[in-house]
């Protein structure tokens, strides 16, 4: 913390590395039109070696978006459709019985892959969720005796519907803790949906171009890892997290009823390194706190668990976290 | 036989003595002591209230116990109300002692009020005496029947009182002023304006960033090498400052949020804007960025700081007509400044 940064030099260099992001986004606006949050929050979270989990109502792109962010990286990507007679051995794989060899020998599973696509992640049971999660925590995987690391980078990236709750089993808080992101998808503007329609009912679909290889993805990462983060950034990320905690000490009162559990050590971790990822994205060496008001809402949100009171109020914990920031003073 | 018929006569005597004189004696009792039950009327409606009066004259040496009623007279007749015994002398000397009680009853009949007892004690001695037996009669409503059958009528409305109609009147404002408050936020919201203005400082917002900016400079920080400190203490006067001029929460907000706000709020001054906007990015480079300024940046940026608060100040004009008369004639945009120790510095 101590060593003299020279801002000049590190610009520099975060210019010259983070010059793909450019690329990437422009071989994404190809396919996707509109939805920039999205397409930024899926950059963070590969950026940062984070997963992200996509909530919208069906038919807002997501799994488009995370096909095209596939595309445009020469990566190996699995879609795996979460339903209710998944099975743990179905996502990981399992020992099979060769005749041939006479032995056991592994089917390794659609999980060893680069790009993992969990679509409806909610549609399946707690024992198939929890087998992703811890894959995606350890990211290495145990097939009988044997345990087998996950190929870098290993990104994974799962939706859930709002809408039609019945019949899903919703992620236990302790699991939706691991995603870095939680990020909503919202409607595409009026103007944008006449470019979709205009798009999709054209003669031939756009396709992205493969524009970098795992290893830009992974040198990118390390760059990320060097951006500068200074104390004051880190004294107001610890502001946020701890005003999720203890709403009172920050003259927030009215919530101390409202919050069964702020933010977790991980949700303080996490923020600061989507801060960073953000940085990067905007070409910056430093984080500054427009960075951490950017993605505060995607990284808390699913980590602040509501009392009843809070539910019988309509309050969400996006209307926490906007007040949350409003209240904090900015270094 | 003669022995015992002479022994009968001798007993029989004695027991006729003994009752002539126990008979002279409550004779002698009941002669002083009057005791007496009276209805106000002997016949009334079903539901009607009749006064029912129990008197007792009696020397004045003597006591005399009242009875307290239950609830019930009698399994039909109820008891309305028990009056305090009221107390008078007469012109015999004794004293007379009247109870009243409201009584009612809710059937159709002929009663019979037993004797009540009353409770004596005259030279020491207890008696218990009766006041006399009463009759009451309950009538029903008599049905004309030779009529038409009327339908029921509907309760009388008593005129409302004006304690009866206050809740309404008080509630009826408090929604009439939520109501108002409602439509008050709601326009506010939509002008983007603060809902609740701060109140504004004793002093003005300038007079506060000047003293502010020269308590730093005071205070010597760059010669100590404390550069972040110092780029830190200038934003956060120029915040202080943004808050206190413009009521733009500035404290909480990141410096693109904070120019962003100044443009909203029809701020037009460009030169300023450009001042400010520049403090703010250099600040935001020291602060996060650990840049180091050359040392004549320091100096730019503290002049910088002082002119986009004396550029901006809040001018209170001493004479309107007098003022304007000026203007036309100076052709300037300033008025006179309200601070002229300030100004001095400035200069």
């Amino acid at each position: 913390m101590n060593e003299t940064i020279d801002v000049k030099e590190l610009n520099d260099r975060i210019q010259k590395e983070s010059s793909f992001v450019d690329l990437l986004k422009i071989e994404m606006g190809k396919v996707i039109v509109g939805q920039k949050h999205l397409v930024d929050s899926l950059l963070i979270g590969l950026l940062s070696n984070g997963h992200i989990l996509l909530e919208g109502v069906p038919g807002l792109a997501k799994t488009l978006a995370i096909n095209t962010l596939a595309d445009t990286i020469d990566a190996k990507f699995s879609r795996i459709q979460f339903t209710p007679d998944l099975l743990p051995a179905d996502l990981i794989g399992t020992m099979i019985y060769s005749q041939k060899k006479e032995e056991f020998m592994v089917k390794k599973g659609p999980i060893f892959t680069n790009f993992v696509l969990a679509d409806e992640i909610n549609r399946s049971p707690a024992k198939v969720q929890s087998a992703l999660l811890e894959a995606m925590q350890e990211r290495q995987v145990t097939i009988g005796d044997q345990t087998y690391p996950l190929e870098e980078p290993f990104l994974v990236l799962a939706t859930q519907n709002p809408i039609e709750q019945e019949g899903t089993y919703p992620l236990p808080e302790a699991q939706v803790d691991r995603f870095m992101l939680k990020v909503v998808v919202d409607y595409p503007k009026i103007e944008e949906e006449k470019l979709i329609v205009r798009q999709n009912v054209a003669k031939q679909f756009p396709k992205a171009s493969t524009i970098l290889k795992p290893q830009n993805i992974i040198d990118a990462r390390n760059v990320v890892k060097d951006v500068y983060l200074d104390e004051k950034i880190e004294k107001y990320i610890l502001d946020i997290v701890f005003a999720t905690r203890f709403p009172e000490n920050y003259g927030l009162e009215k919530f101390s009823v409202m919050i069964n559990y702020g933010g977790s050590p991980r949700a303080s971790i996490n923020l600061a390194m989507a801060s960073k990822a953000y940085a990067f994205i905007k070409r910056r060496g430093y984080v500054i706190p427009e960075d951490v008001r950017a993605v505060c809402h995607d990284v808390l949100r699913h980590r602040i668990g509501l009392t009843y009171e809070a539910e019988a109020e309509n309050i969400k914990s996006e209307d926490i976290i906007t007040e949350i920031l409003n209240t904090i003073e900015v270094p | 036989m003669i022995i015992h018929k002479l022994t009968y006569n001798k007993t029989l005597r004695i027991t006729l003595i003994v009752f002539a004189f126990l008979f002279m004696a409550f004779n002698g009792i009941a002669q002083e002591i009057k005791t007496k039950a009276v209805l106000e009327k002997n016949q009334a409606l079903i539901g009607d209230q009749v006064k029912m009066s129990i008197s007792v004259i009696k020397p004045k040496n003597a006591l005399v116990f009242l009875p307290e009623f239950e609830p019930k007279l009698t399994d039909t007749i109820e008891i309305i109300e028990q009056f305090k015994p009221d107390t008078s002398i007469l012109e015999d000397g004794n004293m007379l002692i009247e109870k009243s009680i409201i009584i009612t009853a809710f059937d159709s009949g002929s009663y019979i009020i037993a004797p009540i007892p009353v409770f004596v004690k005259n030279n020491d001695k207890l008696d218990t005496l009766y006041t006399n037996a009463l009759t009451f009669i309950v009538n029903s409503i008599p049905l004309d029947t030779t009529n038409t059958i009327k339908d029921i009528k509907l309760p009388y409305s008593a005129p409302v009182t004006f304690r009866e109609a206050l809740p309404y009147i008080l509630g009826g404002l408090g929604i009439l002023f939520i109501i108002l408050l409602i439509v008050y936020i709601i326009i506010k919201l939509k002008r983007k304006e603060p809902i609740f203005k701060r109140f504004k400082p004793l002093e003005p917002a300038h007079i506060i960033a000047f003293r502010d900016l020269e308590k730093l400079k005071n205070d010597k920080l760059l010669q100590n090498d404390k550069i972040k400190d110092y780029y830190t203490r200038i934003t956060d006067i120029l915040r202080h400052y943004l808050w206190n001029r413009y009521a733009i929460r500035s404290m909480e907000r990141t410096s693109d949020e904070i120019l962003q706000s100044l443009k909203e709020s029809e701020f037009s001054d460009e030169k300023s804007f450009a001042i400010l906007k520049d403090i703010l990015v250099t600040s935001d480079l020291v602060k996060f960025a650990k840049f180091k300024p050359q040392v004549d940046e320091h100096e730019k940026c503290f002049n910088g700081a002082f002119k986009f608060v004396d550029n901006t100040k809040l001018i209170i004009i001493e004479n309107a007509e007098e003022t304007e008369s000026s203007l036309k004639s100076e052709q300037v945009n300033k008025s006179e400044v309200v601070n002229t120790e300030i100004k001095e510095k400035i200069d």
